[in-house]
């Protein structure tokens, strides 16, 4: 299988506190792979290495086959939402996309990619006035509108009500179907376990468990308390391990 | 150019619209109350030479020009730059394969050309409205010198760019501390510094103002460049 994302003992800290410890991660072509981890854990650290928008203290990044450190055009290729998605708020759904499509230099099917995602795609109407579920969804739009080879989504169910959950699980689905790789992070996990191929749980700064959904889902009854338990586990360790 | 109609397409403008006017509205009164306070106060005591002749008024028009736009500008420069970089949106800003400086540099054109203008007119209008007024009125001042309709055009784009330049400044004290308001109060600061600058030859304004923004000019090229690096080094 093609890798697409590769990490070696990524490392990370912020004014001495390690976050990211060695962490290496590989993401395969058209996968949905979900981290999880209690807060803190360094998921949206990690999210943001892969995106450039921090350096790692040391380790390698390799994003389609090259090194992230080198060149950032493989930015071109990626999508991403990272915490609660940010607009430019007197503007419209559609004009945010353009602008977007814009820094790219790439077109896209805008209203497509609106409709897709629930969202009226006539509607000139602010994003200033739109709630948090419309957010997410123009959040989701504009992570995919350029159709990128990989997704990066910082909890994207966050604020979705169960039907747009269910919307938004198809759409990734399909997605990924395309070849799309998909990186995500949730605390739903029911959500997750429904939504991805592979999880990792993220703890002492680096993926400590990982496994396919569909292979755990048939050893394991339960597989929320067994997520559960593994980083409760992995948790306490680290509790212990800093005391 | 690219960039900057994308730019242009994220700015506001109508809230700056919407300042200018409100600047040309305020100046523009005080304007009239300067012309008639000769009158109002019956007398010319030594020092106040300044409100019986077009060249004196011109200077105080231009210096309360300067500052307004000064402030306008710091505005509007921090928040088309620290709103973007300094707040959660930078996370979007950045994850674009672009360079950054592109887009500052696209920013402040926006602002610089923006203020400029918006100054040069300002400063127009308002003199040409005291004029009609002082005609209708009767108001009387000492004929201007055979310069000033010269003086006018160029002083007015001039104290334009003081202003941009005063806005670029302190956008980047502001960013350093990653505060909007510490970079209106170090506008209003420089303002307040112009102002006692232009005090000291208030009949040489044209020349004064050309030596102010030549030398405030050379300066933000290098604050200007520091603020371009640090955005450039940025994680967030």
């Amino acid at each position: 299988m093609e890798i697409i994302v590769n990490t070696q003992d990524l490392c990370k800290g912020f004014g001495g506190k390690t976050v990211l410890q060695n962490c290496n991660l590989s993401l395969f072509k058209g996968e949905i792979y979900s981290i999880l981890g209690v807060n803190g854990a360094g998921k949206t650290t990690l999210m943001k290495l892969l995106l450039g928008l921090q350096k790692p203290d040391s380790g390698t990044i390799t994003v389609f086959g090259k090194s992230a450190a080198q060149s950032k055009q493989y930015l071109y290729n990626v999508g991403s939402m990272i915490e609660t998605p940010v607009f430019y708020e007197h503007l419209s759904a559609a004009e945010n996309l353009e602008i977007h499509m814009s820094y790219l230099q790439k077109s896209g099917d805008i209203s497509g990619v609106l409709k897709a995602v629930g969202l009226p795609c006539e509607e000139k109407k602010p994003v200033s006035k739109y709630s948090l579920g419309m957010r997410q969804r123009l959040g989701i739009a504009r992570a995919i509108i350029h159709k990128p080879k990989l997704l990066i989504l910082d909890e994207p169910l966050n604020g979705l009500d169960p039907v747009a959950i269910t919307e938004m699980r198809e759409l990734l689905r399909g997605l990924a179907a395309t070849g799309t790789t998909i990186l995500l992070s949730s605390h739903i996990i029911s959500d997750v376990i429904n939504i991805s191929d592979r999880i990792g749980v993220i703890t002492n700064g680096c993926v400590s468990s990982e496994f396919s959904v569909q292979e755990k889902s048939s050893e394991i009854e339960n597989l929320d308390e067994y997520i559960i338990g593994l980083m409760r586990r992995n948790c306490n360790e680290y509790v212990k391990d800093r005391a | 150019m690219n960039m900057l109609r994308t730019e242009l397409k994220k700015t506001n403008l109508k809230v700056y619209f919407k300042a200018s006017f409100g600047i040309l509205a305020g100046i523009l009164a005080m304007g009239i109350l300067f012309l008639f306070l000769p009158e109002i106060e019956g007398s010319s005591p030594k020092g106040e030479e300044l409100f019986h002749e077009w060249d004196g008024i011109f200077m105080l028009i231009s210096v309360l020009n300067s500052v307004s736009f000064g402030i306008l500008a710091a505005v509007a420069a921090a928040r088309l730059v620290i709103g973007e970089y300094g707040g959660k949106g930078a996370a979007v800003i950045l994850c674009y394969p672009i360079k950054q400086r592109k887009i500052l540099n696209a920013k402040c054109l926006i602002i610089c050309v923006f203020i400029t203008v918006a100054e040069f007119i300002c400063s127009a209008v308002i003199m040409a409205a005291l004029y009609i007024v002082s005609e209708i009125a009767g108001a009387e001042l000492a004929a201007p010198s055979s310069a000033f309709p010269i003086t006018i055009p160029c002083v007015g784009i001039l104290s334009g760019l003081l202003s941009s330049v005063t806005g670029i400044i302190s956008v980047t004290i502001g960013w350093k501390k990653r505060s909007v308001p510490a970079a209106v109060v170090s506008s209003f600061i420089a303002g307040c510094l112009l102002a006692q600058c232009f005090s000291f030859s208030p009949k040489n304004i044209l020349p004064t103002t050309a030596v102010i923004c030549a030398v405030l000019s050379t300066a933000a090229v290098f604050v200007y460049n520091s603020l371009a690096k640090s955005i450039e080094k940025l994680e967030v």
